[in-house]
């Protein structure tokens, strides 16, 4: 059996592992353009779909005229929200349930809603869409948070609508914390359109008094969409398969998601087939959307093949709720905090929405301090602003709340943030524990060296063009996924090992990451291992980024080296033998090089399963024996941090760095430097976790400095559906991402590796920075005219000075 | 998309009949057209699509007694590459270079950028989501709503059940500011205007342009703004985005406060329904810096916050004022500066 | 079913950009009418059929695409963009939709020798041009450093919006064969990674540069 303890740092030298420039899989495929994504999936005779958009924030389909639609030459159906065909369907299970599959009622502008038309083109669809002649009950709704405290305001949704799964008590890790809780069992029952909920820990009124003095601030954080790339889109048809009882659904487009379809169309998963593994990018959002649910149900009921795409404005979902955070720090005069108090007032979404934003509380930041006095009080909030899947990249975690507060602290005392963050950052085991973090120490040692680290108060450097100089400073542990079960298995056959993967290939490169860790422990070649993308595979790569990867590796790793094991012990059993047999013909064999010598004693490496003890005695690792061999292996890493520690346990840390110039006049802001130090644990694959380290500062600079999910305020629609006034950062806006890898080995991934992606992307370092120059808040986005705004340059009327 | 019919025309006339026919709007790049057509932002949807970049002779760029003439078909791309543009009105390359991304600068032409329609939210929402004045509606939505591009220089007059009323959204090209600083005319089939004339209309379109009449041809006169003429644009990214503010600044033609000398002509984008002259810090200019070498750095100030007069911005786009008063500020003394060897 | 062995799939992708190649219809096989399937025999009878049958519905029409140098017949819906008809006529998927607006690049082919935005070009206008997709350029031995260097620096992640970088890329090569990191920066600009490979490009294009100049190519 695998070693399951104390392999993570055993491995000193590396062959395959931590290598760089290694091409991806699938990377041919993908930049060639024959990677084919749901929307590329086309099919002879196909018909269209299309579903029917809310004009309105929030609204109800009374009654749909469907006649002047189905009228039109090409239209061949129209399904209206009562139809029985939607019983047909059952929820998916990865989704949140609804009043009926096709609702209604619309809880913001652009919700499927009430009718989809089939026809034989889309334009014809869009035709069809326009001829729908649509009775609505415009309803009021709720785009400002603030307005929606009120008890005034009648409840926006139904008891149809409430999610059961919002109160769900929470869950208790194995050293007795909770975690991903929306409520507990304190809190009183939801009241209008707000629930409140409550965690405290520890004392207040002690640390209150503690405190020399109060620090309070607001850190208001916007919502963002994730803007999926690829049209999130499926084709569906329906055949007879002589092998199987029963229909067989084919489905293209809704990727990793077969067993959900399996389910919500009743069918055996081996009836499912879906062979496409690119998934795009998902970046934690996991949900399907209705267009790649519904093609076999009208499949079936067209008899024919059925394709639904969503277009930009229908796959602008949010990936961040707003959240607008009030905290109040207790703080001695040395900078220590004795208390944190933070009343957030949070969007729960339309119905159904993720509560990623929710479970803020478990996983933060506040857990890294000695401070062990933390309330936090949140007011969530039934919105009509948008829907959020099952997502959390792009969600901080209250890291920001905390990497704000520390840079306050060291405003008002004139000290340096890094020296305040580490005199309140708690030791590596507990909050208790006073020791310095080892990999805090390593990080901020190399930060302060590539920075030329000099810190001066906000508003105290200006650059020679004249601009303000800002600069900030964060870190965060790095995260990782290992409280998930992993399930790997790994084939010898012909004398190759085969590593059977379902994908799907969302670009974090897992599946490489594994084969590397496979071939470094079989003592073979990248090059060596046939990865076969199958979707029948049972291992799929859906742990997620950088930090799923580390955890799914270290079980890659055990399966690598049960297999090892099992090759090993088949090499030397097929080495004593002295005869062969075909049929029932029996030759004698000639002896082998690894004859007489039992599985402990040989080893493999360089392609050879050699005799340790006389490694000149070999044969090659092909024809190490002529069974087939598997191994397969479920399970996580022994010990994981992110799960049992949120922040209580601190064993692998990164740092971020990042100098802006402000132009005063303009509004302007220029990221001059950005530089990640993050102590990895271990690298697995360089190259792409560089890229994992470009990604998320892009998405940090998108957040801080750019992106904006603007609704009318009248009437809740949305203003910038598109990829022209939604903005992300080109070739021309990115900065230079400077990055500096440390390899501490205490992760708990395999070898020690550790997470990066999560915790990186929508920092506030640049918000941050930005206060460092000009010593005024600017709330992200922070475009030039909220700039201009902070800084009291905005008057209204023209001509004056 | 909804279904169209489309008609490759093979000259002006044809595509002139084509159009005057109710149901039919023109493309050329297709840049604006074919996003409005995908956002079905028309009350009524074009029937028939007219394709002018079928007929031959409207892509050009020459140079003719003293003239710069360019076919209103000419790509911006021809027009940022082009080095009679680049000798002759180097500002107008680099506007042509600033505009949309490499791409797309490609195929869109410059009787197409002038010809667009505003970028508006409210009026480009889609499916005809709000029925505003520009549609024929009764109201400007933007004037209550979230107007943070808008104007900042008051909006296109119409009249609506209970008296007049003003829609806000501006004009965004890139190239026309530098075109009106350069006292370019314009040609049509029917006629020839100046260039800021062909913009001055209400709010029911975004040109003079009749049915059936064409755009053909952008003629830049022998007057001096073309050689001094610069151009500064402002946007939240550094490709893709449409300009927030975009402004040219010229000295040509005669000085009507010192004879002898040039005039100056200062053009603001993006802050008025029309492309904005802006008149007091043009007379201010006349009036003190007669030359180039009298621009003094209070001057390029004062003529900076000359440009806003008259503004009366909403809340979320004063910043445009700020904006205005710091580019006209900076390109000022940037031509004062002496020229680098 | 894909089965990729690690290291040995830029052949494999090339061979499948060939085979799409191959596979590009020169002519309808069949002519049906879009709306009630009824079969032609030539597009004339279609266009009578029209007529006569749907006289208020749009006809569709005849147009001839050169396309990765082969010219193509087809009878299309006017409204349909270049991206669409690549992908529901010619089967060619290497140009993306990703914001259908011009706005982001991913649909980026190259038009007589100049980056452009199949989404927002209608097809119907592009009789007479050549066009050259991501397909053609995978094949082409001299563009394989290319492909090869973005692989190697992973300039892509979910790899989405790569082929219209990469036609970005060689638009700019075709041009400026020595491009300096800022030239590239600016020719890609119009391009948007929703992942953020955004710094990633430069290096793996001025490394496919230096191999180009020594005429590498790569067997595949």
């Amino acid at each position: 059996m695998p070693d399951l303890i104390g392999a993570n740092g055993q491995r000193e030298d590396f062959r395959v592992v931590g290598k760089p420039n290694i091409p991806g899989l699938t990377s041919y495929a993908m930049a060639t353009g024959v990677a084919k994504y749901g929307a590329d999936f086309a099919v002879p005779g196909m018909l269209f779909a299309k579903i029917l958009r809310s004009p309105y924030a929030h609204a109800r389909v009374v009654k749909i005229d469907a006649a002047d639609a189905l009228a039109i030459p090409g239209v061949t159906d129209v399904v209206l929200w009562d139809d029985p065909i939607w019983s047909e369907i059952e929820f998916n299970p990865i989704g949140g349930r609804r009043p009926s599959y096709l609702p209604s009622e619309a809880h913001q502008e652009g919700a499927e809603v009430g009718a989809v038309v089939v026809a034989e083109s889309e334009a014809l669809c869009d035709e069809a869409l326009e001829a729908l002649k649509i009775e609505w009950e415009v309803l009021p709704f709720i785009i400002d948070l603030k307005k929606g405290l009120s008890s005034e305001v009648p409840p926006i949704r139904g008891p149809e609508w409430d999610e059961s799964g919002t109160y769900a008590p929470p869950s208790v890790t194995s050293d007795g914390h909770t975690w991903m809780a929306v409520h507990y069992p304190d809190d009183p029952p939801k009241a209008g359109n707000v629930s409140v909920t409550t965690k405290s820990e520890g004392d207040l009124d002690a640390g209150w008094a503690q405190a020399d003095m109060i620090l309070e601030y607001n850190v208001n954080l916007h919502d963002v969409v994730s803007l999926l790339p690829n049209p999130q889109a499926s084709v569906a048809w329906w055949t007879d398969n002589m092998y199987k009882p029963g229909k067989t659904l084919r489905i293209e487009g809704a990727v990793g998601r077969r067993g959900a379809i399996a389910t919500m169309y009743r069918l055996p998963d081996d009836n499912v087939i879906q062979e496409g593994v690119f998934q795009g990018g998902k970046y934690c959002d996991w949900g399907l959307r209705m267009a790649q649910e519904i093609t076999p149900l009208l499949a079936r009921r067209t008899g024919r093949p059925v394709r639904c795409c969503n277009t930009r404005e229908e796959n602008f979902d949010l990936c961040v709720n707003i959240r607008l955070a009030s905290v109040k720090l207790g703080v001695t005069s040395e900078g220590l905090i004795t208390a944190v108090e933070d009343d957030s007032i949070i969007d729960h979404g339309t119905p159904n929405s993720s509560e990623m934003t929710t479970y803020d509380r478990d996983w933060n930041g506040y857990y890294t301090l000695k401070c062990e006095n933390i309330r936090q009080i949140y007011s969530i909030v039934d919105s009509n602003r948008g829907f959020m899947h099952t997502c959390g990249q792009f969600v901080p975690y209250s890291w920001d709340m905390l990497t704000i507060g520390i840079y306050l602290i060291a405003e008002r005392l004139g000290r340096d943030p890094v020296d305040i963050a580490r005199l309140n950052l708690h030791g590596p085991d507990s909050q208790k524990d006073t020791r310095l973090v080892p990999s805090f120490e390593a990080c901020v040692e190399e930060g302060q060296r590539l920075m030329n680290w000099d810190w001066h108060p906000a508003g105290g450097r200006r650059l020679p063009d004249g601009r303000l100089h800002g600069a900030s400073f964060r870190y965060q542990m790095c995260p990782r996924h290992s409280f998930l079960k992993y399930f790997t298995k790994l084939e010898y056959r012909g004398g190759v090992v085969h590593f059977p993967t379902q994908g799907p290939i969302a670009g974090w490169f897992g599946t490489e990451c594994f084969t590397m860790i496979a071939a470094e422990e079989l003592g073979i070649d990248f090059e060596d291992i046939c990865v076969d993308y199958d979707y029948r595979a049972e291992h799929t790569d859906e742990a997620g980024g950088s930090d799923g990867v580390t955890g799914h590796g270290w079980v890659v790793k055990e399966c690598a080296n049960i297999l090892k094991k099992k090759i090993l012990e088949a090499a030397a059993r097929e080495a004593q033998e002295t005869t062969s047999r075909f049929g029932p013909m029996e030759f004698p064999k000639p002896p082998s090089p690894l004859t007489g010598y039992t599985a402990e004693e040989l080893d493999i490496m360089d392609g050879r399963v050699f005799v340790k003890a006389d490694p000149e005695k070999f044969v090659p690792f092909a024809q190490a024996t002529a069974e087939t061999i598997t191994a397969d292996y479920g399970g996580h890493s022994p010990k994981s941090a992110w799960a049992t520690g949120f922040g209580r346990k601190l064993d692998t840390m990164n740092t971020s760095w990042c100098e802006v110039a402000v132009d005063e006049e303009t509004g302007e802001v220029e990221i001059l430097k950005y530089l990640v130090v993050a102590d990895v644990g271990k690298v697995i694959r360089r190259t792409s976790l560089e890229s994992q380290i470009d990604q998320v500062v892009f998405f940090s600079q998108g957040c801080q400095l750019m992106e904006e999910y603007i609704l009318d305020p009248e009437t809740g629609v949305k203003l910038n559906g598109n990829m022209l006034d939604y903005r992300r950062p080109t070739t021309l806006d990115v900065p230079v991402v400077d990055k500096e890898i440390l390899e501490l080995r205490s992760g708990d991934g395999a070898y020690g590796a550790s997470g990066i992606a999560h915790n990186l992307a929508n920092s506030h370092l640049i918000v941050t920075a930005i206060h460092n120059a000009v010593g005024v808040w600017v709330d992200p986005p922070a475009t030039p005219d909220r700039v201009l705004k902070a800084l009291g340059k905005c008057e209204r009327e023209g001509g004056n000075q | 998309m909804r279904p169209f019919n489309h008609i490759n025309a093979a000259s002006i006339a044809e595509a002139g009949e084509a159009l005057k026919k109710g149901g039919a709007v023109a493309v050329a790049g297709g840049g604006d057209l074919l996003g409005a057509l995908k956002d079905n932002i028309f009350p009524e949807y074009p029937r028939t699509v007219v394709n002018l970049k079928s007929i031959p002779g409207l892509n050009y760029i020459k140079f003719e007694d003293g003239a710069l003439k360019l076919g209103a078909l000419t790509t911006l791309a021809d027009i940022a590459r082009s080095p009679i543009v680049g000798e002759h009105a180097p500002a107008l390359a680099a506007a042509a270079k600033s505009a949309s991304s490499p791409a797309l600068r490609e195929t869109t032409t410059i009787g197409g950028n002038l010809c667009q329609l505003p970028r508006c939210w409210y009026f480009r929402k889609l499916n005809n989501r709000f029925d505003c004045a520009r549609k024929g509606g009764e109201r400007c939505f933007a004037l209550t709503g979230d107007n943070r591009y808008h104007s900042v220089f008051g909006g296109a007059g119409f009249e609506a059940p209970g008296g007049q009323r003003a829609c806000v959204a501006v004009n965004q090209g890139e190239l026309a500011p530098v075109l009106i600083a350069m006292a370019a005319r314009l040609k049509t089939t029917t006629r020839e205007i100046e260039a800021f004339n062909f913009f001055d209309v209400g709010v029911l379109s975004s040109t003079v342009l009749e049915a059936g009449e064409l755009l053909t041809e952008i003629e830049i006169p022998p007057l001096g703004f073309a050689e001094t003429c610069r151009y500064r644009r402002f946007a939240f990214r550094k490709s893709i985005d449409f300009p927030i503010i975009n402004l040219s600044i010229a000295r040509g033609g005669e000085n009507p406060n010192s004879p002898g000398k040039p005039r100056w002509h200062i053009c603001i984008g993006g802050v008025a329904p029309t492309p904005h002259i802006a008149k007091a810090a043009e007379e201010l200019l006349n009036v003190n810096a007669p030359s180039a070498a009298d621009l003094t750095p209070e001057l390029a100030q004062a003529a900076g916050v000359a440009a806003t007069e008259g503004a009366r911005a909403f809340e979320s786009n004063a910043y445009k004022l700020q904006l205005i008063k710091t580019l006209i500020k900076r390109e000022l003394l940037a031509m004062s500066a002496p020229p680098a060897d | 079913m894909e089965t990729t062995r690690a290291g040995a799939s830029l052949k494999s992708a090339g061979e499948q950009a060939a085979a799409a190649l191959a596979a590009m219809p020169r002519r309808p096989e069949v002519i049906r009418c879009p709306i009630c399937k009824r079969q032609c025999l030539s597009f004339e009878e279609l266009s009578e059929h029209y007529a006569a049958e749907h006289p208020d519905s749009v006809a569709p029409t005849a147009v001839t695409l050169n396309v990765n140098g082969l010219n193509c017949s087809l009878i299309i819906e006017p409204h349909l963009t270049l991206k669409q008809v690549l992908q529901l006529h010619l089967g060619l998927t290497g140009a993306k939709e990703m914001c259908d607006r011009g706005a982001c690049g991913s649909c980026t082919v190259i038009m007589d020798g100049n980056p452009a935005l199949s989404c927002n070009i209608l097809a119907s206008e592009c009789e007479g041009r050549s066009i050259e997709t991501i397909e053609m350029v995978a094949v082409m031995p001299k563009w394989r450093p290319l492909i090869d260097e973005y692989c190697k620096w992973d300039a892509m992640q979910c790899g989405y919006c790569t082929p219209g970088y990469l036609m970005a890329a060689k638009a700019l090569l075709d041009r400026n064969p020595s491009p300096t990191e800022y030239e590239i920066r600016e020719a890609l600009s119009g391009n948007i990674c929703i992942c953020g490979t955004q710094p990633r490009h430069s290096q793996a294009i001025l490394e496919a540069v230096s191999r180009m100049a020594k005429g590498e190519t790569i067997n595949a």
